[in-house]
């Protein structure tokens, strides 16, 4: 798909919110299990299902990690933040309200930075709030069956300003903020389990004009390309509207996977529709300089750290970088590997990590050790292996976990680089291609590859290139100069 | 030990005694209490427990042959319909909770039964807690005992009926805005609202949680304070609680305060009023220093609590949809009208006109009359704590009148003012009878220990 900057004039302007789910053990105000997955209604109590009487209590692994996507985003800790109540009527949520953070929010103020098109773009992060999933409602034959595993578990949102101004960087700012929680163990962000849920808001004006037009709210969109063709329809749908006269309506939208156009829901929720009251159950969360260093250094090493580690201490290209820190295990792995392995090597560590274990890695499958595949690299530099003969080796320790270079010995995958040796193969070579030899001696020196084809062959692409063909050379520059002398 | 000696008795350190002693079992004035409660004319009780009340009257006697000698021993236990208990129906008085059972016990109600406190039954109340003439529970009204032509206040109306008829020794109300100590006061009983956050709120049935307290209800002031020190400490599950507060002492002193407040509002009945100047009188003769005072803001703090308790009701109430825990036909559901129509028969009209008015706090003019009470209370809580300073007590009637009939102050509307401050504040106030009427005690958070001394001290020397 192509992405689309501006419709006969008009350009969107976007903000995004977006849902995380905390990688939490047990939900947020009780001590159920927040797995994901568990048959319906294996991981509820009194508590998660609002049932009268029962009080919240208030896992504070939560807050934590809430606080933690906070710093990873450069916000503002507010040293006191408070828990509030929304309230809507929905079968899903069974207390009749959310426990969520409204008039005072965990974190504050900050941005990220992420790139298009190797330029790189700034949007703010305006709030970052902490508050519980509802449940989930199955339809099926007519009927409706209530889920409420995820019902109370604990959610990040993520609201930024109306900063992006194209379905492109809206996506791109949504992969980097994907990134950037994964990197720092905030969720698993997994958009296709709902563990990373994006709602966008979206309005259109004239190019070059300063004020915002009316917005529209798209819910839930479960994928970022999905989210692309949200925005991309929305730009196209809202520009004819005004374009014919009509005004755009605040309004929440829903969406289709379908056909890639959106519907209308309901007119856009006002705050004062969801009637906020304080929380009176929970006690503020209390946040201090201890608290704050505690987080900072038990924080992982973010993916942007890393690949500047990599291009400016590794000597990577920006873009292996980058795929190497698709995603925490990815960029673990790889840095097990080249703390194996000496400097020389580490290009060769990269390529072959990227060309041969991260497509595996990606699909779940059984790799080699990072062990083993800085002692590939290794082999192939000091030019004990071949490239060809590395794949191998790849492919066989990630079954087989033994030292790589008994491996290659024993499977006979090692270079022959002994002249004399592959001086008798030429000889052999000679013998067994008579043709070639009499169109060299014919002064048609392009047959001499013929000849080097044939060494390879016989030792099955271990023989040493270089030298190969600087024996065929010496084999036939001999008998040339022989016939010269006569 | 004849069962009259002990019904005949008040005191439940003495009860408690002779079945730690042996010379009485917990079965047996558990069985009489629960006949009781069958015969009881005055709507006291929802639910009597007969057989909750038995297992738990058995166990009692089997840990004292055991040896185990329990604190409050074959207690007879009457407990509001709004505190949780396992097994047992909690209805709150509702047709919302109807057929609610819950899975749990209350933490407060807990811990009265580990120390072999026998629960006879639950009691009648207003919906939801909301009311004070004990007449707007959908199982009936609550009459007084000292007089059935009477009301018996509220909304924890049959807590303090059953008390005043000698069914259960003891009861536990809640008090939001003087549910416990009103009622207790129209029953010539004694109510501790204790500081907000010394008693788990866990488990009893929110209307406006950041008000809302368990409550004893008893004949006299020491027996409050032995179930309090009982039902208080630490739990986990209620994470509002205060961790910093002195222990109650269980057996209080008689003790007077160096310096009082004494506070009588406007339109009390000269009974009322003769009451408090007679305790003032009391106290001051024994050395306090009483003079007159005027709590804070008078003009809107019982607005403010209006305001303040409907929205947090709206919000608490807002998952009883007559879906859960009401026997409504479900299949009938098709729709949000059905849905509507449903949920509006699940609370009486004054539950409905305190939900109405939350909503219209939270949404008329921007909420501004939810964000400006939220602002006035704390106001309120200030103005009230440096009155604190000044007066370690503050004497005051509990109710302007004594007991009347059904509906006959019916447009008064601002019958709760001296009972609302304690709430809104979170001080700890004490409804101590004395002089043919009751007196309100109220103090700073924290000084429960000083009001029991107070209480104790009115309680020696009434006449
Ligand atoms: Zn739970």
């Amino acid at each position: 798909m192509t992405e689309i900057k501006s419709y006969k004039g008009y350009e969107p302007v976007i903000g995004v919110e977006v849902h995380v789910e905390l990688k939490t053990i047990t939900k947020a105000f009780c001590s159920c299990s927040a797995k994901y997955g568990d048959i319906p209604n294996a991981n509820v109590c009194p508590i998660c299902l609002g049932m009268p009487g029962t009080m919240p209590s208030l896992n504070q692994e939560a807050i934590k990690l809430a606080a933690a996507a906070g710093l990873a985003l450069g916000c503002e800790l507010s040293p006191v933040s408070r828990f509030d109540r929304k309230h809507y009527y929905y079968s899903d949520l069974p207390k009749g309200y959310q426990i969520t953070q409204y008039y005072s929010p965990l974190c504050r103020d900050g941005l990220l930075r992420y790139e298009v098109g190797g330029s790189e773009k700034i949007a703010r992060i305006t709030r970052i709030h902490l508050e519980e999933d509802a449940g989930r409602l199955i339809n099926r034959n007519g009927e409706t069956f209530a889920d409420y595993n995820r019902c109370g578990a604990p959610l990040i949102e993520i609201v930024t300003a109306p900063d992006m101004r194209s379905s492109e960087e809206a996506m791109a700012f949504v992969e980097e903020l994907r990134r950037t929680l994964l990197f720092a163990g905030i969720s698993d962000c997994k958009m296709n389990e709902g563990s990373l849920r994006c709602d966008v808001n979206i309005s259109v004006r004239p190019l070059g004009e300063e004020t915002l037009g009316a917005r529209c709210e798209i819910k839930n969109i479960n994928s970022i390309n999905y989210l692309g063709r949200a925005i991309d329809y929305e730009l196209v749908r809202q520009t004819e509207e005004i374009l014919s006269g009509k005004e755009i309506s605040t309004e929440t939208r829903r969406f289709s996977e379908d056909d890639g156009t959106t519907e209308r829901m309901r007119d856009k929720e006002t705050p004062l529709d969801y009637r906020y009251t304080i929380e009176p159950n929970l006690p503020p969360i209390i946040i201090d300089k201890n608290y704050i260093n505690d987080i900072l250094k038990s924080m992982p090493t973010l993916h942007r750290e890393r690949i500047s580690r990599y291009t400016e201490k590794l000597g990577l290209r920006r873009e292996d970088a980058k795929l190497i820190c698709c995603s925490p295990e990815s960029a673990e792995y790889f840095d097990l590997a080249v703390s194996q392995a000496p400097m020389e090597s580490i290009k060769t560590v990269a390529s072959l990590y990227i060309g041969e274990v991260l497509p595996l890695l990606r699909e779940k499958k059984s790799v080699a050790s990072p062990k083993r595949l800085s002692e590939i690299s290794s082999l192939y530099v000091k030019g004990r292996i071949t490239a060809a003969a590395a794949k191998k080796l790849l492919v066989i320790t990630s079954e087989r976990d033994v030292p790589a270079s008994e491996l290659a010995e024993e499977l006979g995958l090692t270079i022959i680089s002994d002249r004399d040796e592959i001086s008798q193969y030429v000889l052999e070579a000679v013998e067994a291609n008579p043709k070639a030899v009499a169109d060299i001696s014919r002064g048609k020196t392009q047959a001499m590859k013929a000849i080097v084809g044939a060494v390879m062959k016989i030792t099955s692409g271990r023989a040493e290139p270089s030298i190969v063909n600087e024996e065929v050379k010496k084999h036939f520059d001999k008998k040339i100069d022989l016939g010269k002398e006569k | 030990m004849s069962i009259d000696a002990v019904n005949n008795h008040n005191s439940i350190d003495y009860v408690s005694e002779v079945v730690n002693g042996g010379q009485i079992s917990a079965r047996e004035i558990c069985e009489t209490a629960l006949n009781n409660a069958e015969k009881d004319i005055c709507g006291s009780f929802i639910t009597v427990t007969r057989r909750e009340a038995i297992s738990a009257a058995d166990r009692v006697d089997k840990a004292i042959s055991n040896g185990i000698r329990l604190p409050l021993a074959g207690i007879t236990l009457a407990v509001k319909d709004n505190i949780c208990t396992a097994g047992i129906r909690t209805t709150c008085a509702s047709a919302a909770l109807e057929y609610f059972v819950p899975s749990y016990d209350a933490t407060a109600y807990e811990r009265l039964i580990a120390a072999g406190c026998v629960p006879i039954g639950k009691t009648n109340m207003d919906e939801f807690a909301m009311g004070s003439e004990g007449s707007l529970s959908h199982f009936g009204i609550t009459r007084n005992p000292l007089n059935p032509d009477l009301i018996a206040g509220g909304s924890s109306s049959g807590s303090a009926a059953a008390v005043s008829a000698k069914i259960a020794s003891v009861s536990l109300g809640s008090d939001t805005g003087g549910s416990s100590r009103q009622p207790a006061g129209l029953c010539a009983l004694v109510s501790m609202k204790p500081t907000y956050g010394r008693i788990s709120r866990q488990g009893l049935v929110e209307f406006a949680p950041s008000m809302d307290q368990i409550c004893p209800i008893t004949h006299t002031v020491k027996e409050n304070a032995m179930i309090i020190s009982v039902m208080e400490g630490a739990d986990f599950k209620d994470l509002s609680m205060r961790r910093d507060l002195d222990m109650i002492n269980p057996t209080p002193e008689s003790k007077i305060p160096e310096r009082m407040g004494v506070f009588i509002p406007t339109g009390c009945s000269a009974a009322v009023v003769n009451a408090v100047r007679k305790a003032s009188m009391l106290f001051s003769e024994s050395g306090s220093e009483c003079e007159p005072a005027e709590l804070p803001e008078q003009s809107y703090a019982v607005c403010v609590y209006n305001a303040l308790s409907s929205v947090e009701a709206l919000s608490c109430l807002a998952r009883y949809d007559g879906m859960k825990y009401k026997s409504a036909d479900l299949s009938s559901v098709k729709d949000i009208s059905s849905a509507r129509e449903i949920r509006g028969q699940c609370f009486g009209k004054e539950v409905k006109e305190r939900l109405a008015l939350g909503a219209a706090a939270l949404s008329v003019n921007d909420a501004a009359l939810y964000r400006t009470a939220v602002d006035l209370r704390k106001k309120i809580a200030v103005e009230t704590d440096a009155l604190f300073e000044k007066y370690k007590v503050i004497i005051m009637p509990t109710t302007k009148r004594t007991s009347y009939r059904f509906g006959q102050y019916y447009n008064e509307d601002d019958a709760d003012l001296n009972l609302v401050y304690a709430n809104l504040t979170g001080c700890p106030a004490i409804s101590v009878p004395f002089a043919g009427a009751s007196v309100q005690l109220m103090a700073a958070r924290g000084e429960d220990n000083a009001l029991y001394s107070a209480a104790k001290f009115l309680e020696d020397n009434n006449s």
